[in-house]
């Protein structure tokens, strides 16, 4: 019974020793990666992979994206290394980047997936805030064109909003608004020249 | 820092002031909690399990050795290429 006891100290013992040694050890993988020690980047890696991914799993489905997120928040350790040293802790750091990075990716893929195929830029951009601007300057100019088009008569409103923004043809509008061709051209021209008045 | 919208375990792991208090337990963090709690004590059961995650103590292996071996050299391959170009 005494040895059973004893055993089961010795094991906590060591198993307090264990995370002693590991933070130990981290701190000491650190300050060998801030001159590029490339080795020690890859045992950071091992020692922390699998707790990130089972907190990524808590955040996302998706573990192509979570992977994904992983591999940036390493590369951006490595790339920023020489600031490590500031970092009060590291394991703190790592799931903070990870779950940030996690929720602007999750946010832009969102974004992005009610567009066309043909609108999706292939390559990636170089500067995600140049991209930011003119996806607000997108969504202010599209507020610019609904705000003048309310300053129309009904009738002229209709008929611009089928054409240029659900890019009717003529004909198709005479049916959908009952107007014969000649009519419909006249609407729209009339409202072309207002909108160009009230724009200005 | 909105700690009124903790309402579910998601909620505390991705509140960067509960991170750091699960790994650093400043007196700052720690009082801040410990206060949090007296004042929200039917939130305390949420944070353990989110704490339990965070420290990775269920220890279920959610991504196999070839995955990890892949992603590691993955980015290893990125480190050289960032290096390269510098």
């Amino acid at each position: 019974m005494l040895n059973f006891l004893k055993n089961i100290m010795k094991e906590q013992d060591e198993n307090r020793m264990d995370c002693i040694s590991v933070d130990a050890e981290v701190s000491q993988l650190l300050s060998l990666l801030v001159s590029g020690d490339v080795k020690a980047f890859s045992r950071l890696y091992d020692l922390h992979v699998n707790m990130l991914f089972n907190y990524g799993c808590r955040l996302t489905t998706d573990k192509e994206l979570l992977k994904d997120c992983i591999h940036d928040v390493f590369i951006k350790i490595f790339s920023k290394r020489e600031d490590l040293s500031e970092i009060a802790n590291f394991k703190s750091y790592l799931f903070i980047s990870l779950k940030n990075k996690l929720c602007d990716e999750s946010r832009k893929r969102i974004n992005y997936s009610d567009q066309a195929v043909e609108e999706l830029n292939p390559v990636a951009s170089e500067n995600v805030e140049d991209d930011y601007i003119n996806f607000e300057m997108d969504c202010v100019s599209n507020e610019k064109v609904k705000f003048l088009l309310n300053q129309l008569p009904p009738r002229q409103k209709e008929a611009l909003t089928l054409y240029y923004i659900e890019e009717k043809k003529y004909e198709d509008i005479c049916v959908l608004m009952d107007m014969n061709y000649q009519s419909v051209r006249n609407l729209i021209h009339r409202g072309i020249l207002k909108l160009r008045s009230i724009a200005v | 820092m909105g700690k009124d919208k903790l309402n579910n375990i998601e909620d505390f792991l991705t509140n960067d002031s509960f991170i750091c208090y699960v790994f650093e337990q400043t007196s700052s963090l720690k009082k801040y909690w410990d206060d949090y709690f007296k004042c929200n004590p039917e939130k305390e059961s949420l944070a353990r399990n989110a704490r339990q995650i965070l420290l990775n103590e269920d220890d279920k292996p959610g991504i196999s050795s070839t995955e990890k071996e892949e992603l590691k050299q993955r980015i290893l391959s990125t480190v050289m290429k960032v290096n390269s170009y510098k």
